[in-house]
């Protein structure tokens, strides 16, 4: 066996390159509200004029993943066209009584918690088909939580390759520093999907990681 | 603090009356502690509190993972929900623990579906 790891170490680019997928389909994960849908949206309407769905400040807005294929981008003469998932948010509690607050009332709530339950499922077992990730965090909050580090532990065991967006860096609070504190391992792209800061670092980078 | 009974390990400042009729638990011997030394005792302990402090998060976070045991998703209450993403990332089947009575349904479709199937019904294409 040991021999067809050397092989592979010595030959892996050429391997990579003769067997290398016309497009690749990036899940876009993340906690609730990191801004996932609304980075979505920004890649979609930057290449292809298009949006995901509609974003919202109530948490769970996206509780069914969204396939888009085909998204072509372009950066520095370089091409690369992906499919885009656009899955929703990954929580360990989903609580209706939080969305009460929102003005629902509490059987839409309940429905809005169960629907949100539904989605986590969903994201997770998306990861299958998947062939990298695209995870984006709130750099105004503390990115050492449980699902952040969950999500990378998991993706980095299934060896899918992975990209952080330090979103919202447009917040006075905002640190996308701590999150690269928090993950060195992984490259980290501060960005504002909202306000499209330094969105095009993160199409390069996008294309360097996937392409 | 520098008198130490040699049996319990109570100490007593300096003066104290019980060092000269005897510790607590009846023991007479007590071992000097110099200044110094109780100082750099105080200065570790604040350094191992201060490590303890910096390890938290990663104990906190493992203490999360493991308290929902075998569930995968936890129904509190209609409307509230616990997820065990940890189990949702690494096995296909979904256990759903009812309450906290020790009630739990297997999601047996979601162990007995082909990849295939499970592919197609998942795909919403817009």
């Amino acid at each position: 066996m040991g021999w067809m790891i050397r092989l592979r170490k010595r030959f892996g680019f050429l391997f990579k390159w003769i067997f290398k997928k016309d497009k690749m389909r990036i899940g876009i994960y993340g906690p609730p509200n990191a801004g996932k849908t609304t980075l979505a949206n920004r890649i979609l309407r930057d290449w292809t004029g298009d949006i995901m769905g509609s974003a919202s400040d109530v948490p769970h807005e996206t509780r069914r993943a969204r396939l888009r294929e085909g998204v072509k981008i372009e950066v520095d003469g370089r091409s690369l066209t992906i499919d885009i998932v656009d899955t929703p948010g990954l929580a360990t509690k989903i609580d209706f009584q939080d969305f009460l607050r929102y003005g629902m009332d509490e059987e839409e709530a309940k429905r809005r918690a169960k629907e949100a339950t539904e989605g986590v499922i969903e994201a997770i077992k998306w990861l299958d088909d998947l062939d990298g990730v695209l995870l984006v965090m709130d750099s105004a909050e503390d990115p050492f939580t449980q699902i952040n580090v969950t999500i990378v532990g998991n993706i980095e065991a299934r060896g899918l390759p992975l990209l952080i967006a330090a979103n919202k860096i447009d917040l006075p609070n905002a640190s996308p520093a701590r999150i690269k504190s928090a993950f060195p391992q992984h490259p980290v792209v501060p960005i504002s999907a909202l306000k499209g800061l330094n969105v095009d670092n993160l199409y390069k980078m996008l294309a360097e990681k996937f392409g | 603090m520098p008198h130490r009974c040699t049996k319990c390990g109570k100490e007593y400042p300096d003066g104290d009356m019980r060092i000269l009729k005897g510790c607590e638990c009846g023991n007479n011997k007590f071992l000097y502690v110099p200044k110094a030394k109780a100082e750099v005792a105080k200065v570790a302990e604040g350094v191992a509190k201060a490590a303890d402090a910096e390890e938290e998060p990663v104990k906190r976070i493992e203490r999360q993972l493991t308290d929902m045991g075998i569930a995968s998703v936890k129904i509190i209450a209609p409307g509230k929900y616990e997820l065990n993403l940890d189990r949702l990332f690494t096995s296909d089947e979904i256990v759903i623990a009812l309450q906290e009575d020790g009630k739990y349904i297997i999601h047996l479709p979601s162990l007995l579906k082909s990849k295939k199937e499970k592919k197609g019904k998942r795909v919403k294409k817009r």
